[in-house]
């Protein structure tokens, strides 16, 4: 039984992981850094571990997805994170996608409970 | 130092340099962020224990090739390593015993001393499966890095087309002979570790009252001046008979590597068997009076034989090997 389980956690990891970069860059027409979205994500029952959004939010800088920008007018300086102009491409390209993917996979699934 | 501290500077370790400090700068303030205000040491570690183990998070911080190796050639790699550390070791024994068989038992006295051989053997041996490994490791490194498996175009990035198929399997003709490399290996490694560590080995063995006297053919100081050219084109042969294990089949850059080491190794041997200040005086003295003739008709006929065996046999089996390669990956399916 506890192989069982442990066979389902990594599938359902691996689902999820596909997803992540989608999540992340809905979240990201306005500037936020990486606890506040943290904390977004969780409000809206799609949390993302800080350990795994800190470093993505990176690799998306890094492939142009996002530009970044210290904050240093508060108490403690924070690095806050926006979609950039290819990022906005990108993100509603993926949406398609998705809508996409999920209509067909629906329509594969629906198939044994007629 | 501070919990916090000692969490970032694990992760941040591990990064390169230049991410280092803004990484740094950035995990702290997401780490603040994630603490209540006045926050206890139990809070800390709460926090630090979510974003979990420094290794794992460092790893995602930096995304780049952690391997040396990766799976497209590891099982080629666990092959070449195989066979060459066995050519190697097997070369290491051979040159030993070589040595312990030429010197004559005269020279071992007691237990003590073939205890002694036995513990150096060991040693040499395991020494050169050290050499071995790492330099077959090595290739297969900058194989990774370069790509220069990936296909038929090494150092480009092109994609892969049906045209890149092997066309061979239906051709027999253009598949590499395994054993031919192997036996390649054999001698390279075995010529480069005599010349190397040995080379007072190749002489004549005269056996007079009782001793046997030793007559080196190589002048061990003109020697010398070949070693790093002789390490230089071993490794270079090596290299491409590395290649030809993971490609298994001819094909044009490969060809082309092979010609290219083939010119290398006859410039090499040319140079070398041709060389008069290279060859022992007192070995054509030896050898003159073996067969009853002067030292210097011995010098004629032995740079004679040389000049015929470096330039006709061996340039010529290299010219030969070199064509062939080019012809081999010419074959098309029949």
């Amino acid at each position: 039984m506890e192989n069982f389980d442990e066979l389902i956690n990594t599938l359902i990891i691996e689902l999820k992981r596909g997803t992540l970069v989608l999540s992340v860059l809905s979240q990201l027409n306005n500037p936020e850094y990486g606890y506040s979205l943290v904390q977004k994500l969780e409000e809206k029952n799609t949390p993302i571990e800080a350990g795994t959004l800190y470093p993505l939010l990176r690799r998306l800088e890094k492939q142009k997805l996002l530009i970044s920008q210290w904050d240093t007018s508060e108490s403690r300086p924070r690095k806050f994170y926006v979609l950039s102009d290819m990022g906005k491409q990108v993100y509603i390209t993926l949406k398609q996608e998705w809508r996409a993917l999920s209509q067909q996979l629906e329509g594969l699934l629906k198939e044994d409970e007629l | 130092m501070s919990l916090i501290e000692r969490y970032i500077i694990a992760v941040t370790e591990r990064l390169p340099e230049n991410i280092r400090y803004d990484v740094a700068e950035e995990l702290r303030s997401n780490i603040e962020d994630m603490l209540p205000d006045n926050a206890t040491e139990d809070d800390i570690r709460e926090v630090l224990e979510e974003l979990g183990n420094p290794k794992k998070l460092a790893q995602e911080y930096n995304p780049t090739k952690r391997y040396l190796i990766g799976p497209a050639i590891y099982d080629s790699y666990i092959s070449v390593l195989k066979t060459v550390l066995g050519i190697a070791v097997s070369v290491i024994i051979f040159i030993a015993l070589l040595d312990i068989v030429l010197k004559g038992p005269s020279n071992i006295d007691n237990v003590d001393s073939y205890v002694e051989l036995f513990i150096n053997l060991i040693e040499t041996a395991v020494i050169g499966a050290f050499q071995a490994a790492f330099w077959v490791t090595f290739v297969f490194a900058i194989m990774e890095r370069t790509g220069i498996n990936e296909g038929e175009h090494p150092f480009s990035n092109k994609k892969w087309s049906l045209d890149d198929l092997p066309k061979t399997p239906l051709s027999e003709k253009s598949k590499i002979s395994r054993a031919e490399t192997v036996f390649s290996m054999f001698f390279t490694i075995l010529f480069t570790t005599l010349v190397f560590f040995k080379p007072q080995l190749i002489a004549v063995y005269i056996k007079r009252a009782g001793t046997t006297e030793v007559t080196p053919l190589f002048n061990s100081q003109r020697l010398q001046i070949y070693l790093v050219t002789v390490l230089i084109v071993a490794v270079i042969q090596l290299c491409v008979a590395g290649w030809k294990f993971v490609q298994k089949n001819w094909n044009v850059p490969l060809a082309i590597a092979n010609a290219i080491q083939n010119i290398l190794c006859s410039i090499l041997i040319i140079l070398m068997f041709n060389d008069r200040q290279l060859f022992n005086n007192d070995f054509f003295a030896e050898m003159g009076e073996i067969f009853k003739i002067s030292a210097a008709e011995v010098t004629d006929y032995w740079f004679l034989g040389t000049m015929l065996f470096s330039v006709v046999i061996f340039a010529g089996l290299a010219l030969w090997d070199s064509i062939s390669g080019f012809l081999k990956c010419r074959r098309k399916p029949f």
